[in-house]
């Protein structure tokens, strides 16, 4: 029995050793600041550079819940979740599924969905920006064949989200495609096969196989795809060169407490702005893995 | 699980997250200790000999040809003193390198000196990380004689001035002005404008609509996205003004400020004028030939040139006036940082006086769509050639004397980011003038009021 326990002992201390590293740099570099950043809100008069800080309160908290901006910045972002999160779902469990029916060229399809997401967001934005152009954009050379009147896409403020929802969905794709595609394979043949016997219809064993046996995987893509899409920034900041759009329609919060943070050098506004992000997107996950819980196989 | 182990290691990571938590509070250094080599530390504490090798650090976010010239004074100077090393280190383009000069502070990490604007350098004043200059500039060995003080425009060392302290030299300097295609107005047979109407009625004359879809093909004139950023030329044109640097009040919400905003935006809903949108810069639809007039900075004049297309002719004039005739003048200074050793110190402060000296400063110039910070530098033989061959570049050197340069209050630029969004919802016809204004008194007062807390 001594014998056992210290070897459980040696084990778990050689553990923690290896994690160690990695744990240490999480420390410096994530958890650190996160606890930084949170008591960091509560500063309402203090010396940015000296840290010292002459009061606290939860002041930065009624600035930001009371700030316009910030609730423009809240029903942008959501907009754009509830945009982005099922789209993107949609489309990449449908592309994941044609790619899995083993048809011609599966592999090239593949890279080709894959290569948006391995290209720098900039580098994309300037793309899109070309094909957005008011005034030479490929969109409305499109729009003025079919007969249509130029459109103001990325001036128009009522299309701001709308694109940031498709240039997301776009280029994520890629990489929800894959994950799916892993989920997919790991489904047994012999389900199918049964399923056939039986004389199941596609759709019955799409939605009685596939959809079930998927769900852990769906249910991973959900939760990253929503925390994910609570955090969009890069992509306004470079498709609306580095402003927030017509009439702040792509004020997100991310950007919000960006702005704050260093255009504005209100620290600990922006520090309070980024805890109220974070709760609300634990609010949200919670929800999911209460979902999750009730309806995925395992 | 061990669970001794275990929240050993938890009491582990709770005590380096303390660790982290205390902070090294951030002091201007007395650097006595440090110069036991020294040659003198003068009663004033400055230095006025370098004896020892020693390194400037120099923060810049000058690119392409500007860097290319900046890099070669910098050689230049370290001929001249051999005992000084400039390393120059670019640091991106302003706002990266504001950012970056924030998180240096933070980290005790700031450079010798470095490019800024004074709107930025308030806040490091107030903190006291900001070397005054005025020891080594009325230094009999290493300062500047009354004669080479008068020399500089006094536009541009006000700028580096705070309660009497020079904080910081003129560096590298630009107006705000006109840009007009010269063809359309000798087309159309009109004077460049000097007033408010005359711009206007140029501005409606030069519109052109050729495909009739009700949006103008050529723009008569064209301002740059941010136009609050720049709009004190305008408020001060209509005898008002945008803030006021010893009261921290802002005049958002006057008379004064309707009328300018009246002008632009009626400028704007006519349909003569519009902000530069997707061409991101003001002077792109003018060099291609999409507007007749635009607004920006002379020291856009390099890349303008480089992106007009052929039987374009541009040309600039001061901006037109109103009720007065006051000329918006900006760009950054270069401020020593009281962080560094006093032989650092005193490097970058012979170094800053270098690139001002009318010959250097007429060099920049030269290289650059920048003006010289020196009135003498116009008597420099190749200068004076050099303009002689692009008179473009001597529009700026005219309005020296009612030329202006920005307020410098601690959180100027959120006010005026304000007034630039209820701006936006004029222009959008989203919002009403003296609304609009209202709202940005209010919601700017209060930006000006927070940045003020840390």
């Amino acid at each position: 029995m001594k014998k056992i326990d210290k070897l459980r002992k040696s084990n778990t201390f050689k553990g923690l050793l290896y994690i160690f590293p990695a744990t240490l740099i999480l420390i410096v570099f994530k958890i650190y600041p996160i606890i930084k950043s949170f008591t960091m809100s509560f500063y309402t008069d203090f010396d940015y550079l000296s840290g010292e800080v002459y009061k606290r309160g939860l002041d930065n908290f009624q600035y930001v819940l009371r700030d316009p901006d910030f609730y423009l910045a809240l029903k942008n972002t959501f907009y754009f979740v509830l945009g982005a999160v099922p789209l993107s779902i949609i489309l990449s469990l449908g592309f994941a599924l044609l790619l899995n029916s083993n048809i011609k060229l599966n592999s090239f399809f593949r890279s080709i969905y894959f290569l948006p997401f391995v290209t720098s967001t900039a580098a994309l934005a300037i793309i899109w920006r070309w094909i957005f152009n008011g005034d030479y954009g490929l969109a409305n050379y499109m729009v003025l064949l079919l007969g249509g009147k130029k459109i103001k896409w990325l001036t128009d403020p009522s299309f701001t989200i709308p694109i940031l929802v498709l240039f997301n969905v776009w280029k994520g794709m890629g990489y929800k495609i894959i994950i799916f595609l892993a989920g997919l394979q790991n489904i047994d043949k012999k389900y199918y096969l049964s399923a056939k016997i039986d004389g199941a219809s596609k759709w019955n064993i799409f939605t009685n196989i596939t959809l079930p046996l998927l769900s852990p995987t769906l249910f991973f893509v959900s939760i990253t795809s929503v925390i994910g899409a609570f955090k969009i920034f890069d992509e306004v900041f470079v498709l609306y060169n580095t402003g927030t759009g017509p009439l702040k329609s792509g004020l997100t919060i991310v950007y919000y407490i960006f702005n704050k943070f260093y255009r504005h050098w209100q620290f600990s506004i922006s520090a309070a702005a980024a805890f109220v992000l974070f709760i609300i997107i634990l609010i949200f996950t919670l929800i999911q893995l209460k979902i999750g819980k009730t309806k995925s196989n395992y | 699980m061990n669970k001794q182990l275990l929240s050993l290691f938890l009491v582990l990571i709770l005590s380096l997250g303390l660790v982290g938590c205390k902070s090294n509070p951030v002091t201007p250094v007395d650097n006595n200790e440090k110069v036991d080599n020294a040659e003198e530390v003068k009663e004033d504490g400055i230095l006025t000999e370098i004896t020892n090798p020693t390194e400037v650090v120099f923060w810049h976010a000058m690119s392409g040809s500007n860097e290319e010239a900046l890099t070669n004074l910098a050689n230049k100077f370290m001929d001249e003193n051999p005992n000084i090393k400039i390393n120059l280190q670019f640091q991106g383009n302003y706002r990266e390198l504001f950012e970056k000069l924030m998180a240096a502070a933070k980290a005790n990490q700031l450079p010798t000196m470095t490019q800024i604007y004074s709107n930025r350098l308030s806040w490091y004043i107030e903190k006291g990380l900001v070397e005054n200059l005025n020891p080594y500039m009325e230094n009999e060995k290493v300062g500047l004689s009354k004669e080479e003080l008068a020399d500089y425009p006094a536009l541009f060392l006000d700028d580096g001035i705070w309660n009497g302290n020079q904080y910081a030299m003129p560096f590298n300097k630009s107006q705000m002005v006109l840009y007009y295609n010269v063809d359309m107005f000798k087309e159309a047979g009109i004077e460049v404008p000097k007033t408010w109407e005359e711009w206007k009625s140029a501005a409606e004359k030069l519109t052109k609509d050729t495909d009739g879809d009700g949006e103008p093909d050529v723009y008569g004139i064209v301002f740059a996205n941010n136009i609050s950023t720049d709009i004190a030329p305008w408020l001060k044109q209509a005898g008002g003004m945008t803030m006021n640097e010893d009261t921290n009040e802002l005049y958002f919400d006057t008379p004064e400020t309707a009328e300018a905003i009246e002008f632009l935006n009626g400028l704007i809903q006519s349909k003569v004028a519009r902000t530069a949108g997707e061409d991101k810069y003001a002077n792109v639809p003018l060099s291609q030939g999409r507007a007749a007039m635009c607004v920006a900075s002379t020291s856009a004049i390099s890349t303008i040139e480089k992106d007009t297309l052929e039987g374009v002719n541009l040309f600039a004039a001061p901006l037109p006036g109103h009720k007065t005739n006051d000329q918006l003048y900006y760009g950054t200074n270069v401020a020593v940082y009281n962080t560094a050793t006093p032989e650092e110190k005193l490097g970058a402060w012979l170094f800053s006086k270098f690139l001002s000296t009318p010959e250097n400063t007429a060099y920049l110039a030269q290289e650059t769509g920048y003006l010289p910070a020196r009135y003498s530098a116009r008597e420099i033989p190749e200068y004076k050639a050099y303009l002689e061959s692009a008179p473009i570049k001597a529009v700026g050197l005219e309005s020296f004397d009612i030329g202006f340069q920005g307020t410098r209050n601690i959180g100027g630029i959120n006010a005026l980011d304000v007034l630039g969004e209820e701006l936006d919802l004029v222009f959008a016809k989203e919002k009403s003038i003296p609304e609009a204004l209202k709202d940005a008194q209010e919601r700017g007062t209060r930006a000006l009021e927070e940045a003020r807390k840390n």
